[in-house]
């Protein structure tokens, strides 16, 4: 049976499950209260040990409404629930005790955590201000240590952990961050496997399998996934009720791929009452897997989808599978000669048409922004069909992927985020030598460097982690990319190479670029900087000149004063060229060139959108008309060849370049699109089984030739141009 | 048009889904050439034989599920062969 079909069954899985036993669970100190309501916290506090959660959960309202101006009890009571993975009725709790005390160091605590499990830039701010509250509050600390760890910040948290450890020489988490930060850092370990922080954990209780669940936690986020997995295994051999690290295994082996034991994990964590978002999301999409097939060619597997669903009256697999396979390819053998590194075992490349499957595919929740990300040999991204034509670059995105599989690998998950994001992002246009690919200077990049936003190099990672602003993680893609771009112009592309071997050893930043570079990490800011300044300082400076442009722009269309809009569109694009998203000075110089029937200059204007990036099909496939009306066959037919990269699924786009390769004698191209195009069936059946036996027959191929004729006819028994072919055919 | 009086047309009459195939072999209309191929006696036995081939052709459609793949794609070859040579006549 699978998992949604056990929780609609079920119903009211969480009410009855809400009854079972509890794992053990971290306490935390009793509020002082006497007499009845000291009774009943007693009593709150027993139910939620066993796991009677409903029965606590009764408790502490009838506790909080008899004592409304206790704010200790709301905390608690807010905890029961932070547990229970319903941190916005929490945070409400805890909000509420802070407006009966303001300095309820617990409450901030409490919102703290939230904050951190949101991988919120204010949760350390939040826990500074819970120690100034309480400075014996050690789990601010530890929280404050997690924090700094997960910024890849060992050296302070370490201190934090130790001031946490100051006031309470038995904390947990403390003793773990400090197991964990000797872990990550193993060559300074005589058993490189374990720490002696581990082991203080479990003299003190011989079944406490956090510790080991929070370093699992750690290598997870560094990419570890397997060392991590080894970790949860550890967490549970000592403390096999512990459900959380069930959970976490279960999706780290999801993420790997050994489904088998990922759904055994997630189950058994599910049955134990361990019923969080990320558990329930994780099942569900397992149960989806048998929508997919698997293609395995030389040292790559596809994984496709293959349901037909109201919206798409085909396998995406396929259409996708020639293009995908060929570009993986490509990608492999040019990786494989460029950082000299022979993968031991196949990559796997997942493609999820619905973008929220994937979402919960990586992070075990809906709603991430990303297009695609990496775990280990395993690649998980967007299929071109699961967004807007035109938003997303997936071959770019794969490439992209591609490259941390290399790095991950040969750094054995050691190189630190900035430089594999970087890396990636610069191999997305140097590596498959396609400079239209990879993303644009965009707004938000602009102002970061405008209000001089960058990170120096070695905090980059902070603006991947825990970013300060909205945009910064993509700010930090940007500057990263634009590191490595710098990298390669000023020391050449073998030293971004050399650097990646560097950052083999858990060197940090500042010593690789040192020692590799000649330079301290802040010359080498200042340095970059200027080669910056020198390439984007035109935008830069022009860009709100450009703004108002293109708004005085706007307001000389409306009043029909086309020459004037043409002039100052002119004046414009140039001061940020790198513009070619919706309303870009291109498309619309394009659109008013061909208002006066102009299509020379209209077409110079898209082939400058086409060349810098612009990759909105319908603009690009308009400049192919042009391109072909102008007889210029071999540019329109790269043009549309474009496309392939952004968006396949498109029949129109297909059936076009079909034609174009076919007169450019490109058979092997044609026959692609054409197959392509049936794979979506077509309205019309006829003409596009003709259009395929045009391509095998020029190919000669003259058996599949038939075999497309005879399909055509089927079809249309009349179809003229069918019956014309189908003697030759049918003779030779 | 459609086969069984439920309402909505078929868009792609297939063997497949077994509709429209009936209604789309109704002629409605002689246009130009063919009007006047229709009323000359020399070509209106080709274009009976032509009605002939794509009834059967038809036909064969409907049994496809139940052939032989083989067979299925011999016979059907034929027919169109033939088909094609008839038109091929009548356009002379």
């Amino acid at each position: 049976m699978t998992f949604l079909k056990t929780l609609m069954l079920a119903g009211v899985v969480g009410l009855l499950a809400a009854q079972q036993p509890a794992p053990q669970r971290a306490g935390a100190p009793t509020p002082t209260v006497t007499g009845d309501a000291r009774q009943m916290l007693e009593r709150a506090n027993n139910f939620w040990k066993q796991g009677l959660y409903k029965d606590a959960n009764d408790q502490f309202r009838a506790l909080v409404a008899a004592h409304p101006e206790n704010p200790d009890f709301r905390v608690r009571w807010g905890e029961l629930y932070l547990e229970r993975f319903q941190p916005d009725i929490a945070s409400d709790l805890f909000n509420e005790a802070l407006e009966i005390k303001k300095d309820h160091a617990r409450a901030m605590l409490g919102l703290a955590r939230i904050a951190a499990d949101e991988y919120d830039h204010k949760a350390a701010e939040m826990a500074e201000k819970a120690t100034e509250a309480d400075p014996k509050l050690y789990e601010a600390r530890e929280l404050m240590a997690r924090i700094a760890l997960e910024d890849n910040n060992p050296k302070k948290a370490s201190e934090q952990a130790d001031m946490a450890l100051a006031i309470f020489p038995d904390a947990v988490q403390a003793m773990a961050i400090k197991g964990t930060v000797e872990l990550l850092d193993a060559e300074k370990l005589a058993d490189k496997a374990d720490s002696p922080w581990f082991a203080k954990i479990l003299e003190k209780n011989p079944h406490n399998g956090e510790g080991y669940a929070t370093a699992a936690h750690f290598f997870v986020l560094n990419r570890r996934y397997e060392e991590g997995i080894a970790f949860y295994r550890k967490a549970i051999a000592v403390q096999p009720e512990l459900w959380k690290a069930h959970s976490e295994m279960g999706i780290n082996l999801m993420r790997l791929g050994q489904d088998q034991e990922a759904r055994k994990e997630l189950e058994l964590a599910w049955n134990n009452q361990y019923q969080n978002k990320p558990t329930k999301n994780t099942l569900t999409l397992m149960d989806s897997y048998n929508n997919f097939e698997f293609y395995k060619s030389g040292n790559a597997i596809l994984k496709l989808n293959i349901k037909e669903t109201s919206a798409r009256h085909y396998k995406e697999s396929d259409v996708l599978r020639p293009y995908f396979e060929a570009e993986l390819k490509s990608a492999i053998d040019t990786y494989e000669k460029k950082y000299q590194f022979k993968l031991d075992r196949p990559v796997q490349v997942e493609v999820y048409p619905d973008h929220e499957d994937f979402a919960v595919r990586t992070m075990g929740m809906p709603g991430l922004g990303a297009l695609g990300v990496t775990f280990g040999y395993i690649v998980a991204m967007d299929s071109p069909s699961g967004r807007p034509p035109g938003s997303f670059h997936w071959d770019s995105t794969m490439w992209h992927e591609l490259s941390h599989v290399f790095v991950l690998s040969m750094t054995k998950h050691r190189v630190p985020r900035w430089y594999t994001e970087g890396l990636a992002v610069h191999e997305e246009t140097a590596a498959s030598q396609a400079p239209d690919w990879g993303d644009r200077l965009d707004p938000h990049v602009i102002q970061a460097i405008k209000d001089k936003k960058l990170l120096p190099v070695a905090d980059l990672d902070r603006g991947f982690i825990h970013p300060t602003y909205p945009q910064q993680v993509v700010v930090s893609y940007y500057q990263a990319g634009k590191i490595c771009d710098f990298i390669a112009q000023k020391w050449g592309e073998p030293k971004l190479l050399e650097l990646v071997k560097a950052f083999t050893g858990n060197t940090p930043t500042p010593e690789v670029i040192q020692k590799n570079l000649g330079l301290s990490a802040e010359a080498f800011d200042k340095e970059f900087m200027t080669y910056l300044d020198g390439e984007t300082k035109k935008t830069v400076e022009g860009f709100d000149k450009w703004r108002t442009g293109m708004r005085e722009v706007d307001k000389l269309q409306k009043e029909g004063k086309k020459d004037e809009a043409i002039a100052k569109l002119l004046e414009v694009r140039d001061l940020y060229p790198d513009y070619v998203e919706h309303g870009s000075a291109y498309e619309m110089l394009a659109a008013l060139y061909m208002e006066k029937g102009d299509k020379a200059s209209a077409m110079a204007q898209l082939e400058a959108y086409s060349k810098t990036g612009g990759r909105d099909p319908e603009t690009v496939k308009k400049l192919a008309t042009l391109q072909d009306e102008a007889g210029k066959k071999k540019e329109a037919m790269a043009t549309l060849t474009r496309l392939l990269w952004i968006n396949p699924v498109d029949q129109d786009l297909l059936t076009r370049l079909g034609g174009l390769e076919m007169a450019n004698h490109d058979t092997t191209n044609a026959i692609r699109e054409y197959k392509a195009v049936l794979a979506m069936h077509p309205l019309d059946q006829a003409g596009s089984h003709f259009n395929l036996a045009q391509a095998y027959q020029a190919a000669g191929q003259q058996d599949q030739a038939r075999d497309e004729v005879v399909a055509s006819l089927e079809a249309a028994p009349g179809y003229r141009p069918a019956q014309k072919m189908l003697p030759a055919v049918q003779n030779e | 048009m459609e086969d069984t009086g439920k309402g909505s047309g078929e868009k792609a009459p297939s063997a497949e889904n077994g509709v429209g195939l009936r209604a789309a072999a109704f002629p409605l209309v002689r246009f130009g050439t063919a009007k006047t191929a229709a009323t000359d006696p020399q070509k209106k036995a080709l274009l009976e034989r032509r009605d002939q081939i794509q009834a059967q052709i038809d036909q064969l459609k409907f049994q496809k599920s139940s052939m032989a793949p083989e067979a299925y794609k011999q016979g059907l070859t034929t027919a169109l062969l033939e088909l094609a040579k008839v038109q091929e006549a009548i356009e002379k």
